[in-house]
């Protein structure tokens, strides 16, 4: 029989859909010790994610080679991404070396790029709503996707750009309803080991700045903010 | 099937990509940054060694998991034997952080990685599978090669762990 406990962790987990779901949520509503306890833990889990993160220091040439991979890794063209003339760039810059940069850096040789919306994806809103920027979950057939930095739109939503290996690049905008996709690229941005900011040809991540200013987009939150902001739920 | 140099330079590609989360469930299993550069160092030396054994069209990752696994179960059965205890203030000391953490913060994360340390190595790698890499529960099932009821109730179990640690002994009935 499934428990209480089991029935929280499956809904943070993506794991309850259909009948299950609808009544979970209709119970949450109705108990709001029930609806603490699932922010409790899902600020937990957002905890977690903080206190072990994806770490590429390290995966060096020398450590590829003491691991039997030696060879350097192709990468894709640096972009043109200006470095001080863009509010924008310093929050991109600021999740080197996490989790999205090994492995986009690779993806743009093994994937295809996917032009559905994800917004969809439970998984996908799991990672808007719980992870810090830097940080990627796995969405099933779709790979790696994770947040690269949050703001607020000139309306008063949170939003935050992502990236991912299969989805490409994108803004999405925290609602009522949950994470709406506002805009997409063709491929996010890609982060490689050394911090440099590189990308597949044909993607531009200036069409997300002039969606950020088409949502008239605050500087981009410092970690203690958007701490605070997955904490509360992005209610606060 | 892996005979071509094309498909080994794919594989390593892949394995390249993957080491970072590799790193991370490894340093989580053994509770310890440079035991986990150890674990993931001989999951990768085992992976290679026997990669014909891996089946093209299913998850490598998955698989490379599973190896990551065996490996830690067979070292802690080791140690068992040996009569080995793994200090836990050792333990705590996990993942690096963010320099620029301020120290509230480092003590929340701090309570994060003791409670994580904590939990049995079972609930622990159910955590690091579903948790921090996002795993289905039907992946960490199949990776861990338990059943799904199973996947469902260790990781409430540790959920429940977890909030306890972090918020006092009045939470984590879940």
């Amino acid at each position: 029989m499934v428990d209480r406990a089991e029935l929280i962790a499956a809904y943070l987990d993506g794991s309850l859909d259909g009948e299950a779901l609808v009544a979970f949520e209709a119970e949450m509503r109705a108990d709001s010790a029930l609806a603490a306890d699932v922010q409790r833990w899902r600020s937990n889990d957002s905890l977690l994610h903080t206190a072990f993160p994806l770490d590429s220091n390290g995966i060096n040439p020398a450590m590829l080679e003491k691991l039997g991979l030696g060879e350097p890794v192709p990468h894709g063209t640096p972009i043109p991404l200006a470095a001080n003339d863009n509010r924008w760039s310093w929050g991109r810059y600021g999740i080197a070396g996490s989790a999205i940069a090994a492995s986009i850096a690779v993806a743009l040789i093994l994937f295809q790029p996917d032009d559905q919306d994800v917004a969809g994806d439970r998984q996908f809103q799991i990672a808007m709503e719980t992870l810090p920027s830097g940080q990627t979950l796995n969405l099933r057939e779709k790979g790696e996707v994770g947040p690269v930095l949050s703001f607020r739109a000139g309306d008063g939503r949170y939003c935050r750009e992502f990236s991912g290996e299969q989805i490409g690049g994108g803004i999405a905008c925290r609602s009522s309803d949950g994470w709406t996709v506002e805009a997409q690229t063709v491929r996010g941005p890609e982060i490689s080991t050394n911090g440099e900011i590189r990308t597949a040809a044909g993607n531009d991540p200036k069409s997300l700045n002039a969606e950020m200013d088409r949502l008239n987009a605050s500087d981009p939150l410092d970690k203690e903010k958007e701490n605070k902001a997955i904490s509360s739920g992005w209610k606060n | 099937m892996h005979s071509g140099n094309a498909n080994r330079e794919s594989v390593r590609v892949r394995v390249v990509a993957f080491l970072p989360r590799l790193r991370r469930f490894c340093a989580v299993l053994a509770r310890n940054e440079d035991r986990g550069d150890d674990l993931m160092q001989a999951t990768v030396e085992r992976a290679l060694a026997r990669i014909d054994q891996w089946q093209p069209g299913s998850s490598l990752e998955s698989w490379m998991f599973r190896i990551a696994q065996n490996i830690h179960i067979d070292e802690v059965r080791a140690q068992a034997r040996r009569g080995v205890s793994v200090d836990i203030d050792e333990a705590v000391a996990l993942v690096g952080e963010d320099g620029r953490a301020i120290v509230e913060e480092r003590s929340d994360l701090e309570k994060a990685r003791s409670a994580m340390a904590l939990l049995p190595d079972e609930q622990r790698a159910l955590m690091a599978l579903v948790v921090l890499d996002g795993r289905s529960y039907k992946e960490a099932a199949e990776i861990l090669d338990i059943p799904i009821g199973t996947v469902m109730s260790r990781l409430a179990r540790a959920r429940q762990s977890i909030d306890r640690a972090l918020h006092g002994e009045g939470q984590g009935n879940g």
